[in-house]
């Protein structure tokens, strides 16, 4: 009966530790500061840091580069650089991320072959 | 038993790499810091290797990066080729606690990396996106080159009044036009200061000037937090002689000052800097080209460095040619005006800390309040660091950089490679430099270029 309950309670601690550890040490930690600018931190496995980054990066682009394909020139001015990033409140069309979880990036998206950059 | 999950649950927690203490805490804050943590140098690096892998990863998997031109545009530039992503911007960051991470989408970084797609052509170094003056409300640009005719300032000062009156948070025209043009007048008068100044290895390449714009029309010199709209000024040298004093005009005497000043402030970080182009110092594989730092000025004039704080006066860029040979040695230059520099900078402080003034008395030679014109104290202080100490602390930003430019340049993916890096720092009234955390604000900027790309 004793030996039953230790091999319980070893087995029990096991998979305990298992659901607990979940991951591989590949965890890329998350900075930043919420909406009231505290800080916060938290961890994503390094396949969904870049599984989010890469969707972030292509719903950027989706939109970016059809609407600078149609910029037409005024005033003298022609549009030859444009900066582009996500907004705190920027929902990607996978459901609104929460604040901090989400890796911050810009494009630079030209069209030119020398780019004066700002 | 109990101790045994207590070792299975420490073993289940993520390790978060800290860094070393002394890289992010400034000896004046040390008292108020957390305990020491270790620093596993294997550790970080693996973290660096985890994140700037994860990064490239995302980037090659992006396709459609160029856009489909169905029809050649009837006319267009020589160098006209379709949009396309030509770079991506990607920040780490640095919490109070030591942690290291990717930064999210609010919040300052420490670190900055800058990827390019390796089969662009690229003969030199060019100045990458800055960022706006603010990530939540689009800001105006006033931008002045050494060739720009008062017209152009004219036209710029005129568009920019009307994109402010666009916004509807400033009503009244008559103030808002006149203090944007007494701000402009004053920024000009400084870049005539910059205007002048040999050739050297550093030289000052830009000067801006972010200010926050009230609802009466008042201009403030730095940038606050909240909905009041903001205008940067941006003047960019083109490194060539000047025509100093064509549109500065009705300069006030302590704008003289602060004119002279300037000179003699940019004339000894040039030499400082130095330390940042010494190859033994040099971290592997990236070079710096840039480095920026935010100024501000006492009510006498005199220029200093400003710590944790927007500035008052401006930030101003450094560069170097990596590429190009001296016109004229460093030393000689340096020599010809080497016996009017000082041999201390200043440190400026808003709203300094009882430890902070307290810490400077036991450890500085001097520091001094701050006043106004009319002799009343505000809340700054200017503390007198040894030019030395700075020197020493650049070379000690220099190695913290490298820690992450080691990593960067090791980075080999089909198409996007690491092209720049950059480290913002906050410095110490020791005169070291920190690496400036989320909540902070780094008043300094390293900038490298990875010569291996």
């Amino acid at each position: 009966m004793k030996n039953t309950k230790s091999k319980l309670g070893c087995g029990l601690l096991f998979v305990i530790s298992i659901a607990v550890t979940g991951c591989n040490g590949d965890d890329i930690p998350l900075v930043g500061l919420d909406k009231n600018s505290n800080p916060v931190e938290t961890f994503l496995s390094k396949p969904e840091y870049t599984r989010r980054l890469n969707t972030a990066v292509t719903a950027v682009n989706r939109s970016a580069l059809p609407a600078l394909s149609h910029q037409t020139q005024s005033s003298g001015y022609a549009l030859r650089t444009a900066v582009i990033g996500m907004s705190i409140n920027a929902e990607i069309g996978i459901g609104p991320f929460k604040i901090g979880a989400v890796p911050r990036f810009r494009v630079a998206y030209t069209n030119s072959a020398d780019p004066a950059l700002p | 038993m109990l101790n045994l999950i207590m070792t299975l649950l420490q073993m289940t927690h993520v390790h978060a790499a800290p860094i070393p203490q002394d890289w992010f805490v400034a000896p004046e804050d040390s008292v108020q810091s957390q305990p020491k943590q270790t620093h596993d140098r294997k550790e970080f690096e693996t973290l660096l290797d985890h994140i700037f892998e994860a990064d490239g990863q995302a980037l090659e998997g992006v396709t459609n990066l160029e856009e489909v031109v169905n029809a050649t545009p009837v006319s267009r530039p020589s160098d006209w080729t379709p949009w396309h992503a030509e770079f991506f911007m990607t920040d780490l960051g640095v919490t109070a606690s030591g942690t290291l991470g990717v930064l999210g989408l609010k919040g300052n970084p420490a670190v900055s990396l800058i990827w390019r797609q390796q089969n662009e052509k690229v003969n030199k170094p060019t100045l990458v996106p800055t960022e706006s003056p603010s990530q939540d409300q689009a800001g105006t640009a006033i931008e002045l080159t050494d060739d720009t005719t008062q017209s152009g300032v004219n036209n710029q000062v005129d568009s920019a009044v009307k994109a402010v009156l666009a916004t509807g948070k400033v009503k009244d025209e008559a103030p808002l036009r006149k203090n944007l043009n007494s701000t402009v007048q004053r920024f000009q008068a400084l870049t005539a200061a910059m205007d002048s100044l040999p050739d050297s290895l550093w030289w000052p390449s830009r000067f801006r000037l972010d200010v926050t714009i009230d609802a009466s029309g008042n201009v403030l010199p730095f940038l606050s937090i909240g909905g009041d709209v903001k205008v940067r000024l941006d003047w960019h040298r083109l490194k060539h002689q000047s025509h100093l004093g064509n549109h500065v005009r009705n300069v006030s005497a302590f704008d003289k000052k602060l004119q002279s000043n300037l000179e003699r402030f940019i004339a000894t970080t040039a030499m400082d800097l130095e330390e940042l182009a010494d190859s033994s110092n040099a971290p592997k594989g990236f070079k710096a080209y840039g480095f920026r730092v935010g100024l501000g000025f006492t009510a006498s004039g005199n220029i200093g460095i400003v710590k944790s704080s927007a500035s008052v006066l401006g930030q101003i860029y450094f560069s170097r040619d990596v590429k190009k040979p001296l016109p004229r040695p460093v030393k000689e230059i340096g020599q010809a005006i080497a016996s009017d520099l000082p041999d201390s900078i200043l440190l400026i402080e808003t709203k300094p800390t009882t430890e902070h003034l307290k810490f400077a008395g036991e450890s500085l030679s001097s520091y001094e309040s701050i006043t106004d014109d009319q002799g009343d104290q505000l809340d700054q202080v200017a503390y007198k660091i040894d030019r030395a100490k700075f020197r020493e602390g650049l070379r000690k930003a220099l190695v913290m950089s490298g820690s992450f430019t080691q990593r960067a340049s090791t980075r080999s993916v089909r198409r996007w490679k690491p092209w720049e890096l950059r480290t913002s720092f906050d410095m110490s009234i020791t005169g070291s430099l920190a690496f400036a955390t989320i909540g902070g604000l780094g008043t300094a900027e390293i900038q490298f270029y990875n010569q291996s790309f």
